[in-house]
């Protein structure tokens, strides 16, 4: 986002005026930040869109106000051990610099990230091929995964919604349950946990115990390859 | 031709035609039972024919592994076969962040945050979630924060054959040099931090 600002002797992107000010090429005194910041305020109000976009100028100007009210102290503040160190003015001209390096890397990604996206590859081969089964050993998924496969799950859900008077479902009970179904099958297909006649809350009440069986490190989920059903197992203890 | 055994190349060629996901060197070595060099001179004759014959496609290299990828120049039309709903962009806050961890990592979400000034809370969700970053573990500090550094799929989509195929940054890491002043100073023993 180009974020452009008007400040009597200075008009024009905000970046560009923080690098001059860092330089001493514009005196930060003469910049009304009051000024500034009822900009910023107005963009706000205006757009209210995009929260990411709207805390992009953000370090900026307050790395000019911490610039400002450094030159306004008389003198260095007594550092307080509780606190951090106080930052210096090289420091904050560092960062700023390491900051702006990092801005335009980030525009080289953008670029290289649209430049490949200009070439298409083949559609994902739906059943990828069975691969040698002794090439590759079973991974662990990730927390994502999990909530990826369990996102569809709950699409599938045909339950209808109604009000619920007791809590039919606990964690701690279907945590038994899955304990109880673990320790008969070692192995389960995680699709196969959730049925699609049950409801939702109670689907989302079983994910809940199967992370909590995780967490506790009594099952583990793992992917036999890229591409294939998550298998819930039980974890082999070793202590 | 058809009766002699098939060359690496086309093995190669028809390997890579089947898989809609790169496939690494290693893994070709296996199939065709020859090594890297071999491999890679496949690779490369097989682009001087496709360029030679004028085809649409060519192979890419691509985080350690190839693929077929089409021609730049044919992006409209394969868009448009293809209808895919929406540009797949990363906003330009999530891009910074991915930049710092590309090229810092491994790093916690603080030291992202040192950097940059704000809360990368949400742009590090993004990157986790379309996978171009991962946890890589936890530091051994106070909190054992989690780690982060770029996964498989950064280099994917960003048409990076590595992560040393990074381009170069501007400047050298700020961390060990004070920049700016040229001043060989070579007796200068006291650390520049306070």
């Amino acid at each position: 986002m180009k974020y452009e600002v008007d400040a009597d002797i200075y008009e024009g992107p905000l970046p560009l005026l923080v690098e001059l000010a860092k330089l001493n090429l514009i005196d930060v005194f003469l910049i009304k930040l009051v000024d500034l910041t009822r900009q910023y305020l107005q963009q706000v109000k205006a757009s209210g869109a995009n929260l990411n976009e709207l805390a992009e100028p953000l370090p900026l100007l307050g790395s000019l106000i911490a610039l400002k009210a450094r030159g306004l102290l008389p003198e260095p503040p007594k550092p307080d051990e509780d606190e951090e160190v106080p930052i210096s003015l090289e420091e904050l001209a560092r960062r700023l610099k390491e900051y702006e390096q990092f801005k335009t890397v980030a525009q080289l990604l953008a670029e290289l990230h649209s430049l490949q996206h200009q070439h298409f590859t083949r559609q994902e081969t739906p059943e990828a091929p069975e691969a040698p089964a002794e090439s590759e050993t079973p991974f662990d998924v990730s927390v994502a995964q999990l909530m990826g496969a369990f996102a569809k799950v709950l699409e599938k859900a045909t339950a209808p919604v109604y009000e619920v008077k007791a809590e039919l479902w606990t964690v701690e009970m279907k945590v038994k349950e899955l304990r109880v179904l673990l320790t008969v099958k070692r192995s389960i297909r995680l699709l196969d946990l959730f049925t699609t006649e049950k409801t939702k809350l109670e689907l989302v009440v079983t994910f809940l115990a199967l992370l909590e069986l995780i967490r506790q490190r009594v099952a583990r989920a793992l992917q036999e390859r890229a591409f294939a059903d998550i298998m819930i197992a039980v974890r082999e203890t070793t202590e | 031709m058809s009766d002699a055994q098939p060359s690496v190349q086309q093995i190669v060629e028809g390997v890579l035609f089947v898989f809609g996901q790169p496939i690494a060197l290693k893994r070709l070595c296996d199939i065709t039972q020859t090594d890297i060099p071999a491999i890679r001179a496949a690779v490369d004759a097989l682009n001087q024919q496709y360029e030679a014959g004028g085809r649409a496609f060519h192979i890419q290299e691509v985080g350690g592994g190839y693929q077929f990828v089409t021609h730049q120049s044919l992006a409209p039309w394969i868009k448009r076969a293809l209808q895919s709903p929406r540009p797949d962009s990363v906003s330009t806050a999530a891009l910074e962040t991915l930049a710092i961890i590309a090229y810092r990592q491994p790093l916690t979400k603080a030291e992202i945050e040192a950097i940059r000034g704000v809360d990368v809370t949400g742009s590090l969700d993004t990157l986790v979630e379309k996978r171009f970053v991962q946890i890589a573990g936890r530091k051994e500090s106070p909190g054992r924060p989690f780690l982060y550094r770029t996964a498989p799929e950064f280099l994917r989509h960003f048409g990076l054959k590595s992560i040393e195929a990074l381009p170069r940054m501007a400047l050298p890491s700020v961390e060990e040099e004070t920049a700016a002043e040229p001043i060989p100073a070579p007796a200068a023993d006291s650390p520049s931090n306070g």
